[in-house]
């Protein structure tokens, strides 16, 4: 009978668990979730929809009356941070391709207003803004267009877009460039 | 006498033992935390600065298949060293592509409009959708994958012109070569920050 208990005794030493190994690795993987962690950023996005049909068209197309455009020109610099650059913004409306006002020497600050003017054109972003809805409210139907030069900053296409959307654009359509320009741009001759 | 202090030692030693029970209960639990609250689709972000927008739709990450593209800025400091200049400034799932070429294939394989499971038969406004052709007497309908473009402020918009042509119609290609090699996209996300908030990078 106390055979019997010791074996017994052997039995529950034998099933003891041995913790170390096992808090060793919970911890190293404790370090690494700490080090990898990143919270999770939140942001925004515009949506936008491809013709499913055909790419971007690169090739100059008629302009409907209806159509409003918007034209970015940007001169071969760099966008810097906190420095306005000197660019030309053209709006075209209908057949007539007429500038919107005379725009022909909009500076806009990296804050995406307009902070002042080489020439002296009668317009700013806010009365572009107010333009495109006088047009969206007169043509419900009126399709934009972005027509942004390849090297034109990213930031201020995005801001473009912004402006159609408050004035109740849902379509809006890019210009796409053609290959040449591709080429270029993998080049680097672009940058 | 002897027999006592050593059974008192004993005890002694007992009693500064501790019991591991609750930390490792703990650990166990803030692991648990760590696994829930990260996510590993950061992986597909990369250092930039969004431009700001205040239209701009929140973006909950939905859908987990969405696939990611990455234009960055070299001049960015924390993007020094991890941009080869010979290469286009664009990084896909972590890595810079090689060629726009490259990054077409990449997501051609990514969103296959070829597979059933990856066509799109209903359209934005719950319209039904017409194949854009045939392969091999199979139709083709253009990708449900979405595709989210993630461009640096101060990046040319030339890269985005170039990621939308590549995620459809490229030019100077047939129609018959677009549809085996475009990844036939048409639903494009462009991530923006919006205009109170001054964060930079993302990932």
């Amino acid at each position: 009978m106390p055979r019997k208990r010791k074996a017994d005794k052997a039995i529950k030493e034998e099933i003891k668990m041995e913790l170390t190994p096992m808090i060793d690795v919970t911890f190293l993987i404790l370090i690494f979730f700490l080090c990898t962690l990143k919270f999770k950023t939140l942001e925004g996005k515009l949506l936008s929809y491809l013709p499913q049909d055909q790419g971007l068209t690169s090739k100059p197309d008629p302009i409907p009356k209806e159509d409003a455009e918007i034209r970015i020109r940007v001169p071969r610099t760099e966008w810097k941070k906190n420095e306005p650059l000197e660019r030309t913004v053209q709006f075209m409306k209908g057949s007539t391709n007429h500038e919107f006002g005379r725009s022909t020497g909009v500076v806009i600050g990296s804050d995406g207003r307009v902070s002042g003017f080489k020439l002296n054109p009668p317009d700013t972003m806010d009365r572009i803004l107010e333009f495109l809805k006088r047009v969206k409210k007169e043509v419900p139907d009126t399709k934009a267009k972005i027509n942004a030069w390849p090297q034109a900053p990213h930031v201020y296409v995005v801001q473009i877009q912004n402006l159609m959307m408050q004035a109740g654009f849902r379509e809006i359509n890019f210009s796409g460039i053609p290959k040449t320009l591709v080429e270029d741009l993998q080049s680097g001759k672009l940058h | 006498m002897a027999k006592e202090r050593r059974q008192r030692g004993a005890r002694d030693e007992e009693e500064v033992g501790f019991n591991m029970t609750p930390m490792i209960d703990v650990v166990f639990n803030l692991i648990i935390f760590f696994m829930v609250i990260t996510d590993m689709t950061q992986k597909d972000l990369e250092y930039l600065i969004l431009p700001k927008a205040q239209l701009a739709l929140e973006d909950k990450g939905e859908q987990k298949d969405r696939l990611i593209v990455n234009i960055v800025n070299p001049r960015l400091k924390d993007m020094q060293g991890r941009v080869d200049p010979n290469k286009p400034p664009i990084f896909y799932r972590g890595r810079q592509v090689a060629s726009i070429k490259d990054l077409r294939a990449r997501l051609r394989r990514d969103a296959n409009p070829m597979l059933r499971e990856n066509q799109e038969r209903v359209g934005p406004d719950g319209e039904p959708m017409a194949p854009l052709g045939h392969i091999a007497g199979e139709p083709v309908y253009p990708s449900n994958k979405p595709l989210l473009v993630r461009c640096d402020q101060g990046q040319i918009f030339g890269w985005v012109q170039v990621v939308m042509q590549a995620v459809s119609f490229m030019p100077g290609q047939t129609r018959s070569e677009q549809l085996t090699t475009s990844p036939l996209i048409y639903k494009l996300e462009t991530a923006v920050a919006e205009p109170s908030d001054t964060k930079e990078g993302g990932g």
